[in-house]
């Protein structure tokens, strides 16, 4: 079922891929007024099994990428079950990738964030959970155009309900609400449209 | 043994059939009219495609086919959202500067009523928005709307010179939604319109940054429902407690959604936090969202005892509905201090005899010199 779902996908794009073409969204406007494009890049970031995540986890990948915590009361859990719906639709994707980032290392421990990936039933390899420090943690939302902030009572975090799809040059290809059915068709279209064409 | 296993199935089914039916029939209006619209566009059943046109100065977005078949108060009509982007091959700085909805028929050409129009929302996406720009502390401020037409303000521009900045192949957001207060009977379709209008980059344009500010007022939160009491004269009885529900740092439970009874009445509502001015800026529009039986609302310094501006709603006399609202546009603008307290004053007459629900937002455009700054270093280099 799942291999007839991303095949739909797949030849849906195989017959649309001509004129379709996804914006590369990962430039800043430095401080001079240039475009400075980037690369997506990881550093000091461990995954649930607390192994390195580094840039070669996501060297030929199309991923997604979201930041979350694991107690959150709010956005976390339909965000968590949008991708796992992802997850089951590319699972026979070598070449996806979903990149899940905690925003409070300090509660989501390895274990913990082993234990809520074990509860999703999807694999490692499709689905990785990393920590690194909150700077650390800072400034990889940063490339990702997004950001995070405890709320004034200190019980929550500010953070987005858009992940980021990176194609395989690690450029930032598309912004998708994760809270909105329709934002989630149209980001399974693009997934398949970069994991056909890889452009 | 087969045809015990079809009676239980048949049995089973129309079981399902039935609690399905009575869960569907205790649904309130607003949630009904979701499960309709999925059925009709999922079953094929109407044309459930948003059609996107460009021009060189405008875009416009035609919704999926909506059926009215009912009475739709604002908040509760079939509605339909897309994201969006302007030309996503490029990567061209323009200017938003007019916002358009309408309703038309489904063949796109035909203008209908514009009584079938309840509120089209323009949101952005600021994590995408902002981080080009380098200012990541403004992401997650405020709820990235950035503007919104609904019925009897259905069309403005902003000040000539004032735009929204955004990029060609940046991510936009519409979210549109029927209104019928009038006509029952037989069903029948309609889509929105929706048009953006912008201007290529000029290194004259001045941006304008929006907020979103509104009425909130207290409820019980033990007894929601319950309304205003002779104990509790203050509070107000909200439409429902999941939308449009807030509390402030006091704990308070407050309402963007409320129930007015019949005859006048005058609410306040201080609007200060939600500003949230950090520096002396100028204002230069507002657009205004009211539903029918308001009749104006004011924009207040609370600290000067000024009024700035007051949006006035006409009402019609033979049916339900706002003919027109006025909005505020000013090249000049009207200066406001982050060290000023600043109100909304809401006056309502529900002339029915039955109660009606309520809601008063202003979309402000505030000069955004910070993004001034930004976009004048970015002209030298373009």
């Amino acid at each position: 079922m799942k291999f007839l779902k991303i095949l739909i996908l797949i030849f849906f794009f195989g017959c649309n891929s001509d004129s379709k073409q996804l914006p590369i969204l990962s430039y800043k406007i430095d401080d001079k007024g240039n475009s400075a494009p980037y690369k997506i890049t990881y550093i000091t970031f461990k995954n649930q099994l607390g192994e390195n995540f580094s840039t070669d986890n996501i060297k030929d990948k199309v991923f997604l990428a979201n930041f979350f915590f694991t107690s959150c009361p709010s956005i976390c859990p339909p965000m968590r079950n949008k991708l796992i719906d992802i997850a089951d639709t590319f699972q026979s994707e070598d070449n996806f990738l979903i990149v899940s980032h905690t925003i409070d290392p300090e509660n989501d421990t390895v274990e913990v964030l082993k234990n809520y990936s074990e509860a999703t039933g999807i694999s490692i390899d499709k689905w990785q959970f990393i920590r690194s420090s909150v700077e650390h943690t800072r400034l990889q939302a940063g490339l990702f155009m997004t950001n995070f902030k405890p709320n004034e009572e200190g019980t929550d975090f500010y953070h987005s309900s858009y992940a980021a799809l990176v194609d395989t040059d690690q450029q930032i290809r598309g912004f998708y609400n994760l809270l909105v059915d329709e934002e989630i068709e149209r980001l399974k279209e693009d997934i398949a449209f970069l994991l056909k064409t890889n452009s | 043994m087969r045809s015990k296993i079809l009676k239980y199935s048949v049995f089973l089914f129309i079981i399902l059939l039935i609690i399905g039916g009575i869960y569907y029939l205790k649904l309130p209006n607003r949630h009904k009219a979701i499960v309709k619209t999925q059925v009709y566009h999922k079953l094929g059943l109407v044309d459930d495609s948003w059609n996107i046109k460009t021009t060189d100065s405008t875009i416009s977005l035609f919704s999926p086919t909506l059926v009215i078949d009912n009475i739709y108060k604002s908040m509760e009509g079939p509605k339909a959202m897309t994201s969006f982007q302007i030309d996503y091959t490029r990567n061209d700085l323009v200017w938003l500067t007019s916002f358009e909805t309408k309703a038309v028929s489904t063949n796109e050409i035909d203008q209908l009523s514009n009584d079938y129009v309840c509120h089209t929302n323009i949101d952005f996406y600021d994590g995408e928005h902002y981080a080009r720009w380098n200012l990541n502390n403004r992401i997650g401020e405020q709820y990235p709307r950035l503007t919104s037409m609904s019925n009897g303000i259905e069309a403005y521009k902003l000040p000539e010179g004032f735009g929204f900045p955004v990029f060609t192949n940046e991510n936009l957001f519409t979210a549109t939604q029927i209104l019928n207060h009038n006509i029952k009977g037989d069903a029948f379709t309609v889509k929105h319109k929706v048009t953006l209008g912008f201007k290529a980059h000029h290194p004259d344009m001045k941006p304008l940054m929006s907020k979103t500010v509104f009425v909130m007022l207290p409820y019980d939160s033990d007894k929601p429902f319950q309304g205003p009491t002779e104990n509790n004269p203050n509070i107000c009885l909200p439409v429902e407690t999941k939308n449009h529900s807030y509390v402030d740092d006091e704990g308070h439970h407050l309402s963007g959604h409320w129930v007015i009874f019949k005859g006048k009445e005058t609410y306040t509502s201080d609007i200060t936090k939600q500003l949230q001015l950090k520096d002396s800026t100028t204002m230069h529009q507002i657009a205004v969202h009211l539903h029918p039986f308001a009749e104006e609302l004011q924009f207040r310094d609370k600290t000067k005892d000024t009024t700035l501006f007051i949006s006035k709603a006409d009402n019609y006399q033979d049916k339900i509905g706002l003919k027109k609202v006025t909005y505020f546009s000013s090249e000049d603008g009207i200066m406001l201090y982050p060290n000023h307290q600043y109100e909304l004053v809401l006056k309502t007459n529900n002339t029915t005899g039955v109660n009606q629900d309520m809601m008063a937002s202003m979309f402000v455009f505030l000069y955004d010199k910070e993004m001034d700054d930004k976009i004048k270093s970015y002209n030298s280099n373009q």
